[in-house]
């Protein structure tokens, strides 16, 4: 049970920083591209 | 990207690893708590990271006013920076707040209560939130202004959170960096506690250093965009 609680934690600050990482790439190589974004 | 981020990046996740290692291998398990305790060594660094970014934000958006009318240059910078830093801050805090409920139900059998720590800590967050909203969607000249202002009134609740289980009785635990005699952390955590808070600030400055450059680029292509237009406008005026 304590386990379960443990990996959570873990996957859920894993998985937020990688959506958020992946937004920051795709801005980063649009902006590099000149492309205008909103 | 520049070769110096990439071994930035290389070191951060060398570090993170070896946090991960020591965080879940090599200290003990939580004396009262057991292994669940150990969701501290992904908590902790969050609000430290969440700290940090917001403070940034304020600096910047107290620069940006203060340059604004006379470096314009500097005030992009200052306002890049501020937007970069709100996101990161908001992405820390929001980790926080779902590392610190799945430790909330694992340890007090609840996800969530409005204690005066976790109520004003989702207040922070919806503040910050707000303040990307406004960047998102409000247009014309002053937003901002605007944005800067609201960073500034934003960051008084900072002090309030951290205060907050000193003011007040919580069910979140008295503070154990700087609290109550008796209150700490064992030396034994202390190398878990370490690395991670290294690793989680590294990566939080990895990433903010990509976004700043993706903000500062837009930014500036839409200056010279409206310059353009700025231009065409005299060329028009001159032909009448």
């Amino acid at each position: 049970m304590e386990h379960r609680h443990l990996v959570l934690a873990y996957a859920a600050t894993i998985g937020i920083h990688l959506i958020y990482v992946t937004y920051v790439a795709v801005r980063y190589r649009l902006s590099g591209r000149g492309v205008k974004q909103g | 990207m520049k070769l110096w981020r990439w071994i930035w990046l290389l070191v951060t996740l060398g570090v993170l690893a070896n946090g991960f290692r020591v965080a879940m291998f090599v200290v003990p398990p939580d004396a009262q708590q057991g292994d669940v305790g150990r969701i501290f060594y992904y908590h902790v660094p969050s609000w430290a990271g969440m700290g940090l970014f917001f403070a940034i934000n304020l600096v910047c958006s107290l620069v940006y006013l203060g340059v604004r009318n006379r470096n314009h240059e500097l005030a992009m910078k200052a306002d890049s920076l501020a937007v970069t830093s709100a996101e990161m801050g908001v992405v820390f805090c929001l980790i926080g707040l779902v590392t610190g409920s799945l430790w909330g139900r694992a340890v007090w059998g609840i996800w969530w209560t409005w204690d005066a720590r976790l109520t004003s800590t989702l207040v922070l967050w919806l503040i910050y939130v707000a303040y990307l909203l406004l960047r998102r969607f409000a247009a014309g000249p002053q937003m901002r202004t605007l944005a800067a202002v609201m960073a500034i009134f934003g960051y008084l609740d900072v002090p309030l959170v951290y205060m907050s289980t000193r003011w007040w009785r919580t069910q979140h635990p008295a503070p154990v960096f700087g609290g109550a005699p008796g209150n700490g952390v064992a030396p034994s955590m202390m190398p878990a506690i370490w690395w991670n808070l290294a690793g989680w600030l590294m990566w939080g400055i990895f990433v903010a250093s990509l976004r700043y450059v993706a903000e500062y680029r837009t930014q500036r292509a839409e200056q010279q965009e409206a310059l353009k237009a700025l231009d065409m406008e005299h060329v028009i005026e001159a032909g009448r």
